[in-house]
């Protein structure tokens, strides 16, 4: 089902999206997902990614209250929709499938 | 700024609707690395950020069709075109880098260094409101300015002028050129030393590393050392409580050190290397012994004003304040901004340190000029391309391109040219920069670049939008009918702005020459005036202290042992120092001060002006046979001889008269000398004496050495020193070579100017190149035609050429009488200068004629020996 594809770093976004639950806004995610994964995430790349997926549903946005660490702008909640949650299950499901078809030769292979 | 210019760049391209939160992520982002790096460093970050934002999901709707595909298929042919087009015109585009380069990496380095003269002074805390106290007096019936002011005035301002919040004073250790600072086998040799008050650092609020920004001057003989400096003796400990000797002429005393400023990164007039407490003996016990409100202008008073307190004002009542106290305040005092020091006056020693605004406002001229010749070139070469052009454009305006389109065209294309000069520039700049360093003493390390190129960007794009703009609406405004009709396109309009833009360049060119002729030949008249006495082989010899200077006699003797010195004499001032005691002289006891005159006294020994070799005119020199000599004997020269209304016969064996701390004392004049040159050539020759006083406080030994071997007389001399004073470094200098230390300011001017006369006309011949291509494309019919009617190559050559020497002609007549104005205004600093001639007029032209011609017939030979059938053929 093409419609639910998403690339790995929309998916990441969309989980840590899931995980922050009420608290996921731009800042926010950008530094959960660079603490859990130890890699450095651009503003514009995430912005973009979320962006991307509200257009396509997987997302809903929610203007939040300004802070003065923000110099008073205020912050953009987002929220996973159901929509979303399905996209991500499905993703899951897929690779699943995948891991649960390597033949046993394979997944027990050593470093030696 | 850095962040500010993102922020802007950022609220342009971004939707609307997704700003306020994004920006608020970015600033949070900001804030967390702020915490973590230098502001510079975040301001970096937060540009990063914003450059990575810029994507078509981000962008507002306005923009998106840069990422169109339709538009983007344009913007590539574009790129693709530009880059064809600098490919193929190999020459052009280099020649046009080059010129760019130039402009750019001149106008970085002017700007570096202008930034830097303009940041003295600017970083005390509360600066506007910091003034230096001066004093206004006359001296020989001409009003002069002191920069220094009584020793009693601080006190007294501060009591009666309740809108004075704090003051403080600073002595250097007056007439010294050196301090020798020991630390115990550790010698290291310092000029800017000063004596201050305990609240120096409360004003001027160095950052301090060690110890307490209120108290460290507070005790007697306490010192605090510059980072600078602290570092050369102690590395990088705590030196506080260890023990310094200093040696000066002074003495030699023992100091502790009670703190350590951070004198790094801070450019200020002062610049102090060490600053005692002014309660540490000598010349500090003088100042606190001292409450004169009048006369004694030795020390510098600092005063920090209330907020709002209007500074002339307050600086006008001075006068009459003294005057409840004194009898007569002869003097009036005024203020001067600490933050205009630097630039606008002479630095605490009287020496010039360097700092001159007029130098800064000429640099910004010629910086500005450079870029425009260089725009200037870049717009005629782009014109003179437009016949090969023309051809595109009429293609391009055919499938229904807008002339908007072709501006945007071509102002990319110069962007493109722009960017590679960048390239270029940055590249020079940072091959240049030690060079720049060594000629300024100003260093600039590879950061200091990188920060700047936020700067140079600005430059460039400055650059390509001053220099694309006109080419592009010219090229975009060229008739459809015309340009496939096949008729050249020459409207009389841009032929005009062309001819314009030359005869500017000629102007800008001419200028700049007779600017560098006019310092080359002042600063050759220096090296070459007769300063009336002998400069050269003459070593002066530091005597560096007491210890050595009561020794005097016994120094001369071992020196004078050594074959190659032929004579030897001490002297407290050499004749590249400007004698900072004087004394008001009158011809007889009973005339009142006004009619007195102010004599420069320098103390000196027997046979100095012998060494010296000054001419003497009447009378004779000190004797050192007779015992009398040694008190109130004294050889004054003549220009005291005319100030005191007397002549060379009749003030011989005469008195005359001064006050001294016990009353009237009679001085006999036994011999007058010649007006020498005891100062530099920007001020004329002062009243001067030479006087004999017991027990000779001469700071210095002037011997004449032999031409021949002098480095063999000179290791000699300083192996004598050192078996005499083992403890003192050697050290001397050429007499010749500290006078000309006197003109390093004007030489270093001389030099900026050759400099950049260089890069200006190496731009000029660039842009005539480019504007006889252009002429000569255009004229190849005519050309031809010419020929078959039978015309010569020299009939052609002469009928080109006087186009331009009309252009060159019009150039001389605004130029040369302009340069010739400034340039007089400059002579005018010295006091013995040379007066322009017609030379400085024709020479500049005819550098001007005779290199433009060069460049005009190189093109116009090939185009001259064309064959008419070539060109015709196709018509």
């Amino acid at each position: 089902m093409k419609k639910f594809q998403l690339g790995e770093f929309e998916e990441i976004v969309l989980l840590t999206v899931a995980v922050l639950d009420q608290d996921a806004y731009g800042f926010g995610i950008k530094e959960e997902i660079e603490s859990r994964q130890e890699r450095s995430v651009s503003i514009g790349a995430l912005q973009s990614a979320l962006r991307r997926m509200e257009k396509k549903g997987y997302l809903t946005s929610q203007k939040g209250e300004g802070s003065t660490k923000r110099g008073g702008r205020p912050k953009l909640y987002f929220r996973i929709t159901a929509h979303g949650m399905k996209a991500l299950d499905y993703n899951k499901n897929m690779r699943l499938d995948l891991w649960n078809s390597i033949p046993k030769s394979v997944s027990n292979l050593s470093y030696d | 700024m850095i962040k500010r210019f993102a922020d802007i760049f950022f609220r342009w391209y971004c939707r609307k609707d997704y700003y306020p939160d994004i920006r608020g992520d970015l600033e949070e982002n900001y804030l967390k690395h702020r915490k973590k790096y230098s502001k510079r460093f975040s301001d970096l970050l937060f540009l990063k950020e914003v450059f990575m934002l810029f994507r078509p999901s981000i962008i507002q709707p306005g923009l998106n069709f840069l990422f169109s595909t339709n538009q983007s298929a344009m913007l590539k042919n574009y790129i693709k075109i530009a880059f064809r087009n600098l490919q193929r015109q190999k020459a052009y585009t280099a020649v046009n880098v080059l010129g760019l380069s130039i402009g750019i990496t001149s106008l970085f380095f002017i700007l570096i260094f202008i930034e830097s003269e303009l940041s003295y002074d600017k970083h005390h805390k509360d600066g506007d409101r910091l003034y230096r106290v001066s004093t206004h007096g006359t001296v020989n019936g001409e009003s002069v300015t002191m920069i220094t002011s009584p020793p009693g005035l601080k006190d007294r301002v501060l009591a009666d002028m309740p809108e004075i919040e704090a003051s403080t004073r600073i002595v250097s250790f007056l007439g010294i050129s050196k301090n020798i600072m020991r630390l115990d086998d550790k010698t290291i040799t310092e000029t800017r030393g000063y004596l201050a008050d305990p609240n120096f650092f409360e004003i001027f609020n160095y950052p301090i590393l060690y110890g307490s920004r209120q108290s460290m001057l507070e005790q007697p003989q306490s010192l605090v050392l510059s980072k600078t400096l602290a570092d050369k003796l102690f590395k990088e400990t705590d030196p506080t409580g260890t023990t310094i000797t200093v040696v000066n002429d002074y003495g030699t005393s023992d100091y502790a050190v009670t703190g350590v400023y951070d004198d790094r990164d801070i450019n200020s007039h002062l610049n102090p290397a060490f600053v005692c407490s002014m309660n540490s003996g000598a010349i500090g016990k003088y100042v606190f012994g001292n409450d004169r409100l009048v006369g004694n202008n030795f020390l510098f008073t600092y005063v920090k004003l209330r907020p709002g307190t209007n500074a002339t004002e307050s600086a006008n009542k001075i006068q009459g304040l003294i005057g409840n106290h004194v009898e007569n305040p002869e003097n009036a005092h005024g203020y001067v901004p600490v933050a205009d020091i630097y630039l606008h006056s002479s630095s605490p020693n009287g020496e010039n340190i360097g700092g001159d605004i007029r130098y800064i406002y000429i640099l910004i001229t010629i910086a500005i000029l450079i870029l425009a010749i260089a725009c200037i070139n870049f717009a005629n070469m782009a014109t003179a391309q437009a016949s090969k052009r023309a051809k595109e454009i009429g293609v391009r305006k055919t499938f229904g391109a807008l002339n908007r389109m072709i501006v945007m065209q071509f102002l990319g294309e110069s962007l493109a040219i722009t960017l590679l000069s960048l390239i270029v520039s940055i590249a020079a700049i940072f091959l240049l920069a030690p060079s720049y360093a060594s000629f300024t003493g100003k260093e600039i390390h590879a950061l200091l670049i990188l920060e700047k190129v936020g700067f140079l960007i600005a430059i460039g794009l400055l650059t390509s939008l001053l220099a694309g703009s006109y080419p592009s609406f010219y090229l975009s405004s060229l008739k459809l009918k015309n340009i496939l009709g096949g008729r050249s396109s020459n409207s009389t309009g841009s032929f005009i702005v062309r001819k314009v833009l030359v005869v500017f360049q000629f102007v800008v060119g001419i200028l700049l020459i007779v600017g560098s002729m006019t310092t080359a030949k002042q600063l050759n008249f220096i090296q070459s005036k007769p300063l009336g006495f002998n400069s050269t082989n003459q070593l002066v010899i530091p005597l560096q202290s007491e210890e050595v200077i009561t020794q005097l006699t016994k120094v001369k003797s071992t020196f004078l042992n050594i074959p190659g010195v032929h004579a030897g004499a001490g002297t407290t001032y050499t004749p590249a120092q400007f004698v900072l005691s004087d004394n008001l002289f009158r011809a007889s006891p009973s005339q009142p001060d006004e009619e007195g005159i102010i004599i420069r006294q320098n103390d000196v020994d027997f046979g100095l002006i012998e060494v010296l070799g000054i001419e003497v005119v009447a009378g004779r020199t000190f004797d050192e046979n007779i015992s009398a000599e040694v008190d109130r004997s004294i050889v004054v020269n003549e220009a005291a001889v005319r100030a005191l209304g007397l002549t060379n016969e009749s003030i011989l064996n005469r008195d005359i008269y001064t006050e001294e701390r016990d009353g009237v004392v009679a001085y006999n004049v036994i011999g007058v000398v010649s007006d020498f040159h005891s100062r530099s050539l920007h001020r004329p020759i002062d009243p001067y004496l030479f006087a004999m006083r017991p027990g000779n406080n001469v700071s210095s030994v002037i011997v004449k050495i032999d031409a021949d071997n002098y480095q063999r007389t000179i290791s000699a001399l300083e192996n004598r020193w050192d078996s005499l004073f083992p403890t003192l470094p050697f050290e001397f200098y050429f007499l010749d070579q500290q006078l000309m230390a006197q003109y390093e300011s004007d030489q270093k001017f001389g030099q900026i100017i050759n400099l950049f006369t260089t890069v200006a006309l190496m731009l000029c011949l660039i842009g005539i190149f480019g504007l006889t291509s252009f002429t000569v494309q255009q004229s190849l019919k005519e050309i031809s035609i010419r020929k078959v009617l039978g015309a010569s190559i020299s009939n052609i050559y002469s009928s080109f050429a006087l186009k331009f020497l009309l252009l060159v002609g019009i150039a001389a007549l605004i130029s040369v009488p302009i340069g010739m104005i400034v340039m007089n205004r400059w002579l005018e600093l010295f006091a013995y200068h040379i007066t322009l001639g017609i030379s400085t007029a024709l020479i500049p032209i005819l550098i001007i004629i005779t290199s433009s011609l060069a460049v005009i017939s190189y093109k116009l030979f090939f185009a001259a020996r064309v064959n008419p059938t070539v060109i015709l053929r196709g018509d």
